[in-house]
């Protein structure tokens, strides 16, 4: 009895132990804080099953951040009592949209389905499905649905980011409203389903008896999927849409499906099949953005591949040849000038509302949570997706008893997983799930370049270009349709890899035909774009320092990859492949100068902003993934593809295709890490040097490498060897957990990108404003506009450089500029009743801009009647 | 004459096993299947998709290739018949495959190994936490009865009635929010600390961390048996061979312990033994409120990405885990009730 006492009682005294010291080690952590690298000394993440258990960990301290966004229904709920403990980062960061199975788009709108039934889609008709936009009351779904945590939209530019307002000032252009106009949408929808009926193919089918549309003798309905795992979100907001479209006589079947099921059903049946006509969908910010072509793309043109049909070939696809046709313009650089880019974008806008396929309804506010007490100061974050990889390297936090800044990072998982996807550095697929996203961001430094998280400005970080260097020349073509012709010679010293003679050769070109990249005489050596890039060293996490070789090996790779020089070519790899290839034709390759610096020449040209235009003549050592910020270093590439051209030591058949009959490279896998290994040391054993770098990496270096690499896999138990500020120093599968060590050897001082990336931001608070004007009297308009520095978000006095701008849109399209004169405490704007005089009548938009530099400026629209 | 009827048994049981696996394979099949052809076609629309500069008149030909060889690979060009079988028979020799989605911490796609990483930490805690109910419901069971009528009997009797309805999750978040936020005593779930613990601390620290889950699974379980137990052994109280013990001068602990309990052992090995059993399969919110990552969250999070491979495993597993404790009660009874085995010899 005494030793079961015993045994309690020192079973009691560990419980106490615990619970006081959370559970840390003291030798567990081996600080080394010094000059460069992260304000912390470590990250570790992990995960919760609950979201608001998670919530509470954040409140009471046992965890510093939540990596996952809130949503409103949930964050809004807390008491004042946790809200006031915790630093809150709310951003606009996903939107929700309906999309619409339009088949057959044309009349008489009828579909023969499978069974021989002969159906009538409403939705095929354009009329019906603009006139949406005014049946559905977005702020009510905003204030019912999301509680408030949203914006009303209309567009996939988000309201609040940057270069948005030219996009969102279209739909206020063609008359939409949040609140909307339902009498207006019944008429309108009605007077199409009467124009339908009518037409002598529907003559007698389609009728309206009582208050429903009936097609021979059934009713009209609509399959609509709706969310039903978003049972706070899209499932209420789709019952209420639904509700709606009832109101104009055509039955909803209301299809309540998960996620999975949904989206096999609308993006992979062919819309022909009529399975399905409206879902519910929700879209991720995923960054900060500040040009919109892409996402435009992506959600208004077929090429974007998110049109029903997607795409595939054998299915019906929705088409538009006018987008289609801007849109290849713009998203490949063919064209001259900023307005002509401006001019085409606003286009496809235009084009993509009116036609209607898919409609916006709202963005989504999401709140990321962090315990107050924890931090010095708030963290850089991504205007546009929240916490990121930029909140890790710049948040500073309270060191704990043991003098260690260690943030303790939690992540949302139902599965209790830290990620979802395998780690391949290489193929299409690894890290794809959003905490690996993270966890790998943290630690790499991807490219040469990236977007601010604040601003989307375009910043380098792994080397720069000169200026000075710099040379720029686009002619228009004469051929009618044809791209602009480059001005700017190429050297004939300019090389590029040829995979063919695996070898480097001057005076070459890419030509990309089909699959087939050839490697050709240049017979017009001329390009957009010439400029001298001259690369930062840097040290990878196994303290090799980087060299010309992992910028060589990189195009070595690319080349390689996307090339097929034989039936039997194992390197070549079609999802890859067929990623790079498009920005492969043409590439006329580079000089190497005697310091190291890249003679680059790029055929992209992008008059509308600077920074990105020398970001086309960058030149980085990232190798393949190209959907994510992952970086290794060329010998844990080539043991890779090692392992997947010639087979394993574990005899495991690996494969960079997402394929279940092979097994995926995966950069933890105790497995294939080993595999890793047995590829390096047999690398280094036969003094193996890739072809291809013979001339910058001597066997010697190349051995020293292989070294390094086989003694961090030996330490970490992993091969992610990266460059970022934080290293994987341990991934625990049996507590489920990964710790980041800071790199204290990382290119750059701990306080220099939170400098570098801080910025002073206006934010117009109120605006006073008649919403009549008349002609015979000025327009004043007062602004009340404060300031803050991000990422703080301590309001303000205006900064005293703060400029306000009245830009009112006119009729004949344009804009006319007015500019704020800052009077007492707030922005007085006058618009002059000789310039009213001149304007017709009318509804007038008028955008209210305050920026201090070149940051995104805030923005609010007023509408205003001219009598 | 036992060893006969245990083989009986025990063959008996394998045979349920089998025909289980083969309805299960059958029914999976429909709805796998359907999964299986959408994420085939999902995958070969892709790689057409990719397929950027090929003739028109050519992809539909690359495209129907693809999904030849996709349909070959997962026998779906073979009668439905055949698939049944092959799939049962996979299952049956626990040949899992791989899974769609779902890995586990690793990375490892194999079925198995997704399984044998979530099983241990539903045995660890549900199972234990059964066995802790168990000992306490047998315990209190038999005071209750002992002292049926007392103050004792009844007030456990009505708390039984209030805890008994409890629902586990609300229960669990009350537990919660005092022990863990109100006087910070417990952590608010997983298994381990971190950074992990190393020697006896491991062993400690894992049970401070099941300690919370632990209690409010026993809190809320071992009414419901106290209270069966108080009934059986009521009853064998009443019998004429007890009153006889005691008439005989037994004293009351051997009446209660040997004479009263041997008699009234089958039916509460049947509770308990069900009771250990359902707790292999864990509880879906339990898990996820404890982030607990057991077997009930995977089946859950299995269903949520229609992960067939791991929710057929999930099935076979379990199916096999009742089997076998269903052939062990019957050859309990058969050691504790002799009727039972001469019963099996007919």
């Amino acid at each position: 009895m005494k030793r079961v006492i015993l045994l309690f009682t020192i079973i009691l005294f560990s419980f106490l132990l615990l619970s006081c010291g959370g559970g840390s080690t003291e030798s567990d952590f081996d600080i080394e804080r010094g000059g460069n690298g992260p304000l912390v000394d470590k990250i570790i993440f992990e995960t919760r099953t609950d979201m608001n258990i998670a919530i509470k960990d954040v409140v009471a301290g046992k965890a510093d951040l939540m990596a996952t966004g809130v949503d409103g229904s949930v964050y809004l709920s807390l008491s004042q009592s946790d809200k006031a403990k915790l630093e809150t980062y709310a951003v606009p960061s996903g939107s929700w949209s309906l999309l619409f199975n339009p088949y057959p788009n044309k009349a008489p709108y009828t579909v023969e389905t499978k069974d021989g039934n002969t159906q009538f889609n409403p939705l095929a008709i354009k009329e019906i499905r603009y006139a949406l936009n005014w049946l559905i009351d977005r702020k009510k779904i905003v204030d019912e649905v999301l509680k408030g945590a949203g914006e009303p939209s209309f567009t996939q530019a988000t309201v609040g980011q940057p270069g948005t307002y030219p996009y969102n000032l279209i739909p206020i252009n063609l008359g939409t409203t949040a609140t909307g106009n339902e009498v207006e949408a019944l008429e309108k929808i009605n007077n199409a389903m009467i124009k339908a009926s009518n037409l002598p193919e529907n003559k007698g089918k389609l009728l309206k008896v009582g208050d429903l549309w009936q097609y021979n003798g059934e009713a009209v309905t609509l399959k609509m999927i709706i969310r039903v795992d978003d049972p706070t979100g899209r499932l209420p907001a789709g019952q209420a849409i639904a509700d709606l479209i009832e109101k104009t006589g055509i039955k909803v079947d209301r299809l309540l499906y998960d996620r999975s099921k949904s989206t096999q059903l609308a993006y992979n049946t062919d819309p022909k099949n009529y399975e399905w006509n409206i879902i519910t969908e929700a879209w991720g910010a995923g960054a900060t953005r500040a040009w919109w072509d892409i996402s435009l793309r992506q959600m208004y043109v077929p090429a974007g591949n998110n049109m029903p049909g997607r795409g595939v070939a054998g299915f019906w696809n929705y088409k538009n040849d006018e987008v289609t046709r801007l849109s290849d313009k713009n998203s490949n650089g063919r064209f001259l000038t900023s307005e002509e880019y401006w001019r085409d974008n606003l286009r496809i806008q235009k084009i993509g509302l009116e036609e209607a396929v898919r409609i916006y309804l709202n963005s989504q506010t999401q709140f990321f949570v962090a315990n107050k007490e924890a931090f010095n100061s708030r963290m850089l974050y991504g205007v546009g997706d929240g916490i990121n990889h930029w909140s890790m390297r710049t948040a500073d936090i309270k060191p704990n008893k043991n003098g260690e800044k260690v943030l303790r990072v939690i992540q949302h998982s139902s599965q209790g997983s830290l990620f979802m996807s395998p780690w391949d550095p290489i193929g299409i697929g690894g890290f794809r799930d959003v905490y690996s996203g993270m966890i790998i961001g943290s630690a790499t430094d991807a490219g040469a370049y990236f977007e601010s998280p604040s601003t989307a400005k375009t910043e380098f970080i792994l080397g720069e270009v000169d200026k000075n260097t710099v040379e720029i020349g686009v002619a228009p073509n004469p051929v009618k349709g044809g791209n602009p012709l480059g001005t700017v010679k190429v050297s004939p010293d300019s090389m590029l890899y040829n995979p063919y003679t695996e070898m480097w050769e001057k005076g070459k070109t890419i030509k990309v035909d089909g699959t087939n990249v050839r490697y050709v005489n240049d017979n017009n050596p001329v390009t957009y774009v010439k400029g001298v890039f001259k690369p930062k060293k840097f040290m990878w996490h196994h303290n090799i320092e980087s060299s010309l070789v992992d910028l060589i090996y990189s195009e070595i790779f690319r080349a390689n990859i996307v090339t097929k020089t034989s039936g039997s070519d194992k390197y070549y790899d079609a999802a890859l492949a067929s990623r790079y290839r498009p920005v492969m034709d043409g590439v006329r390759g580079s000089v190497i100068n005697d310091d190291g610096s890249f003679e680059v020449y790029s055929k992209s040209y992008w008059p509308m902003d600077e920074s990105r235009q020398l970001s086309a003549l960058a030149i980085s050592p990232k190798i393949g993934n190209p959907n994510r910020n992952t970086l290794i270093p060329f010998e844990i590439n080539e043991a890779i593809m090692k392992m997947i051209t010639e087979g394993s030591q574990s005899g495991t058949v690996y494969s960079l295709v997402e394929d279940q009959s092979f097994t995926p490279i995966d950069v933890k896998n105790p497995t294939c890490v080993a595999d890793i290994k047995a590829k390096l040391i047999e690398m280094r054993d036969s003094s193996y040097v890739p072809k291809g770098v013979e001339a910058w990496l001597t066997v010697a270096h190349a051995r020293e490498r292989y070294n390094a690499a086989i003694n961090f896999i030996d330490n970490y138990g992993h091969a992610y060897i990266s460059n970022g500020p934080f290293f994987i120093s341990k991934i625990d599968t049996k507590a489920n957990y990964i710790e980041l060590t800071a790199f204290r050897d990382y290119a750059y001082e701990m306080n220099y990108w939170i400098d570098k990336l801080s910025t002073t931001m206006s934010k117009i608070e109120d605006v006073d404003m008649p919403s009549i004007a008349e002609k015979t009297e000025d327009l004043s308009i007062e602004i009340i506009v404060s300031s803050y520095d991000y990422p703080s978000i301590d309001i303000k006095e205006p900064h005293a450089e703060t400029k306000v701008r009245a830009l009112l849109q006119l009729p004949t399209g344009g804009e006319r500029v007015y500019n704020g004169v800052f009077e007492g405490d707030i922005y007085k704007i006058n618009i002059s009743k000789e310039d009213l005089k001149v304007l017709p009548n009318g509804s007038y938009t008028i955008v209210l801009e305050s920026s201090i530099g070149d940051e995104t400026p805030s923005i609010v629209t007023r509408n205003f009647a001219l009598e | 004459m036992f060893l006969y009827f245990a083989i009986k048994r025990i063959l008996r049981g394998i045979l349920m096993f089998i025909i289980l696996m083969f309805i299960a394979s059958a029914l999976f099949n429909t709805v796998g299947e359907k999964t299986l052809i959408s994420q085939i076609h999902d995958m070969v629309n892709a790689e057409v998709t990719s397929l950027t500069d090929v003739k028109p008149e050519d992809i539909e030909g690359i495209r129907e290739n693809l999904l030849e060889h996709y349909y070959k690979l997962y026998w779906l060009d073979r009668s439905v018949g055949e698939r049944i079988f092959i799939r049962a028979i996979n299952t049956v020799t626990f040949n899992f495959g791989r899974s769609t989605i779902m890995t586990t911490s690793d990375g490892s796609r194999e079925v198995i190994n997704i399984i044998g990483e979530a099983l241990p930490k539903s045995v660890i805690l549900f199972t234990t936490a059964a066995f802790i109910q168990i000992i306490v419901g047998l315990f209190i069971g038999l005071i209750k009865a002992k002292y049926a009528g007392s103050i004792f009997d009844r007030s456990t009797s009505i708390m039984t009635m209030i805890v008994y309805g409890m629902p586990s999750w609300w229960f669990a978040m009350i537990l919660i929010m005092f022990f863990v936020y109100k006087i910070n005593m417990f952590p608010s779930g997983g298994l381990h600390s971190i950074p992990l613990q190393t020697g006896i601390m491991y062993y400690i620290d894992m049970l401070w961390h099941m300690m919370l889950p632990l209690s409010t699974l026993v809190i809320l379980g071992f009414w419901g048996i106290s209270f069966v137990v108080r009934n059986i052994v009521l009853g064998t109280l009443q019998e004429d061979y007890i009153m006889a013990a005691r008439a005989r001068g037994v004293p009351e602990k051997l009446v209660l312990f040997s004479h009263t309990l041997r008699c009234a052992a089958p039916p509460i090995i049947t509770i308990s033994l069900l009771g250990l059993l359902g707790s292999i399969g864990g509880s879906i919110i339990f898990e996820g409120i404890f982030s607990w990552p057991g077997l009930g969250n995977l089946y859950w999070v299995a269903v949520q990405q229609n992960d067939i491979p791991v929710l057929m495993a999930n099935l076979a597993i379990t199916t096999l885990l009742y089997q076998f404790g269903l052939v062990t009660l019957d050859l309990s009874y058969g050691f504790l009730d002799p009727r039972v085995k001469s019963g099996g010899k007919q």
